[in-house]
């Protein structure tokens, strides 16, 4: 038997990255008296997406700009579909959680005034090489208890409503177990459901944090939380080779997008849309485009950077993907001279950039009673990025503690059967004795699988409905198939648990992906059999609910005013069901 | 490739509760070798290049190398923290070296010098 651990604690957060630890320090501060407990899968010195530092505060409300013109500005980004009051609500708290980081010692780089300097105008440059343990110490300061290698398995619920999290200890064995009274959820989105840029030994070379696997999500949608906007997928725009981010070459060094031929396309094709500061689905569809028409490959043109601007170009890379710096060296590539090819990464769903994740309020409650979400899993608000999570980490932490003061009496007993169940499933893995697959095996089935048929890399992102519906049949089969998983270690029992999370999460995408008959995000959603948009019929947003007990994904409408659900008025769509739970 | 690690160099952090790089590895690859005490990669694909542990290891023992389907081995790139400064060293084969200079902000026991000896 392996060694269970029970802690009680007043308010978990599940996921020390960016929102985790924001949350943590905002909870500790307003409430000292209460106990505030994260639950980490990695140790929160170094994990999440800012494990390798960062160079820019990407939302930001510069000079000469308002809540309500980032507003607008985000709205034309997601190109209609966002929910305003919680982009606003975020917007309002940049100014003082980027302060608050600040104070905990972050450089930021100023202006011979000393105002934070502007890189385009919704971002500043910082030094964040160190960002992730310079939140971590505050943490761990103002009192924090951090469960650092706790791999989080699933929600623990009595009658619907979140009394804490299950999961187990990658170092030391054990079987955790945390009650809580109120549960944020803070795990960051998904890489890895589709097939990467790069494989075998460079697999992992990818710009979202490969060890953000869709844990967060997971355990909403077996848990029966309602979630949006997953077919919103986001592609980013990268370096070819190390999938750096290309934000640094054009709002920080002013380089264009260029074709094989040197032309610059955005400025010469795409000028209706917005050139080059067309809306981001676009600056990923315009290259694909290029490239099907036989003028790619495509470059972001660095060729007028002097060598003192080269310098400042590697140091803003060092700060943030070092490697980038290195692979330059090692490929002979000098920006000065050549210009830096790009490419579309692997599809990824994630509420920071794009909006997919929990449905939530204004004040982040999902629909899981005690359960709130911030960070990359929250959904509805994109463009949110790393001071987005901050503030919504701080939002949702102001909610619970809010509740917590609200609400007396004992908390619920221990379900033992619950718990029992749970650490059968977390460690059959390791015990099953006919089991033999590799979960390293299982991923790439599921890669292959969203690749081919659910719009990767492979078909140039694009996807229609046969495909779709092969994807989900192969998706459930291989959810079916799990039992022949066999991990041989507890890293490995990770892993398992990683794959398992990231089918769940494939299949709620794929219901989305099939829900949205029309083409609104090109590049990062397109259907050939809807090539274009309708807003008559989809300004809305695609919601799901997975029944815990059928295992059925039901797909329903809510209007942009995150309002209640749209009832087959009208020309709506009606709701439809997909897959069954295995 | 994701890192190596230098055998001749590492010495396990052994005087730590856990080893500075196991402790930073955002994906649990690094272990230490029950045998000799000595850092250990797990699962080199798996590797993120996030620098994560090479910046606080006290001995410089670990570097990132880039996996050969992406490129060839013709740089080293090598971070040095302070306090308030990071020190990146570009050497490249056939070049001067390069040096660049940001200023950060390092907690304490994390800092290179400082422990782990």
């Amino acid at each position: 038997m392996d060694k269970r651990h029970i802690h009680e604690t007043d308010l978990l957060i599940i996921g020390g990255g960016t929102a985790g630890c924001f949350a943590a320090i905002t909870a500790r501060r307003l409430a000292p008296d209460l106990r505030v407990l994260i639950l980490e899968k990695a140790h929160i010195d170094r994990s999440g997406c800012l494990a390798g530092g960062m160079n820019a505060i990407n939302a930001y409300i510069n000079p000469g700009e308002t809540v309500d013109s980032f507003v607008d500005y985000v709205r034309f980004d997601s190109m209609g579909i966002m929910r305003e009051d919680l982009v606003r609500t975020q917007a309002e708290l940049f100014s003082e959680v980027v302060r608050e980081l600040e104070q905990m010692g972050l450089p930021i780089v100023k202006d011979e005034n000393g105002q934070y300097s502007p890189r385009g105008r919704w971002n500043i440059k910082i030094h964040g090489e160190s960002l992730k343990s310079i939140l971590a110490r505050k943490v761990v300061e103002l009192g924090t208890t951090v469960l650092n290698r706790v791999v989080v398995t699933n929600l623990m619920l009595q009658d619907g409503a979140v009394t804490g999290a299950m999961g187990f200890g990658v170092r030391d064995e054990g079987f955790y177990v945390v009650k809580a009274r109120k549960t944020i959820v803070a795990t960051g989105g998904a890489s890895g459901l589709y097939r990467p840029n790069n494989e075998g030994a460079a697999r992992h070379k990818m710009w979202y944090s490969p060890f953000n696997t869709g844990a967060g999500y997971a355990i909403g949608i077996r848990a029966g939380a309602e979630m949006t906007s997953f077919e919103h997928r986001f592609i980013a725009l990268r370096t070819k080779e190390t999938l750096a981010p290309t934000g640094t070459l054009a709002l920080g060094f002013g380089a264009p997008q260029v074709n094989a031929q040197g032309e610059e396309f955005m400025k010469k094709r795409w000028a209706q849309w917005g050139g080059e500061g067309a809306p981001t689905p676009i600056r990923l569809h315009a290259p694909m485009m290029e490239i099907e028409a036989g003028r790619g490959p495509c470059f972001m043109d660095t060729r007028h950077l002097t060598p003192d601007r080269v310098k400042k170009l590697k140091e803003a890379y060092l700060d943030m993907y070092p490697n980038t710096v290195l692979y330059w060296a090692s490929s002979d590539i000098d920006p000065g001279r050549d210009p830096i090819e790009i490419c579309g990464t692997e599809p990824y769903v994630v509420g920071g950039h794009c909006q997919a994740g929990y449905w939530v309020d204004p004040d982040r409650r999902t629909t899981l009673p005690n359960l709130l979400a911030a960070g990359d899993v929250a959904g509805g608000a994109p463009y949110k990025f790393v001071s987005g999570c901050f503030a919504e980490g701080k939002i949702a932490a102001r909610t619970a503690i809010g509740e917590i003061r609200l609400e007396s009496g004992p908390m619920a007993p221990l379900d033992l059967a619950q718990v029992h169940a749970e650490e059968d499933r977390v460690f059959s893995y390791l015990r099953s004795q006919t089991a033999q697959v590799s979960p390293e095996e299982f991923e790439e089935r599921m890669q292959k699988v969203m690749d081919e048929y659910a719009g990767g890399i492979r078909t140039a992102y694009k996807m229609n409905e046969a495909g779709l519906s092969m994807a989900q049949e192969y998706l459930e089969r291989l959810g079916g198939d799990l039992s022949r998983m066999k991990a041989r270690d507890h890293h490995e029992l990770m892993n398992a648990h990683e794959v398992v999370d990231r089918i769940d999460v494939a299949r709620v995408l794929i219901a989305h992906l099939r829900a949205r008959k029309e083409t609104r995000w090109p590049g990062f959603q397109s259907r050939t059999d809807f090539p274009e948009s309708d807003p008559q019929h989809f300004s809305l947003f695609v919601n799901s609910v997975r029944d815990p007990v059928t295992g059925e994904t039901r797909i329903l409408f809510r209007p942009l005013d995150g309002g209640p659900r749209l009832d087959q008025k009208g020309q709506t769509p009606k709701e439809v069901a997909h897959g069954h739970s295995n | 490739m994701g890192i190596r690690i230098d055998l001749n160099v590492c010495h396990g952090c052994v005087k730590l509760p856990e080893a500075r790089c196991v402790m930073a590895c955002p994906g649990d690859l690094i272990g230490i070798r029950k045998e000799d005490q000595k850092a250990f990669m797990r699962v080199q694909a798996d590797c993120w290049d996030c620098y994560a542990c090479v910046k606080p290891c006290p001995v410089g023992a670990v570097e990132v190398v880039l996996p050969y389907p992406v490129a060839s081995e013709n740089a080293r790139l090598m971070p040095r923290v302070r306090r308030e400064t990071i020190r990146w060293t570009l050497e490249t084969i056939g070049a001067e070296p390069e040096f660049f200079d940001a200023p950060t902000r390092v907690p304490d026991d994390l800092i290179a010098e400082s422990g782990g000896a």
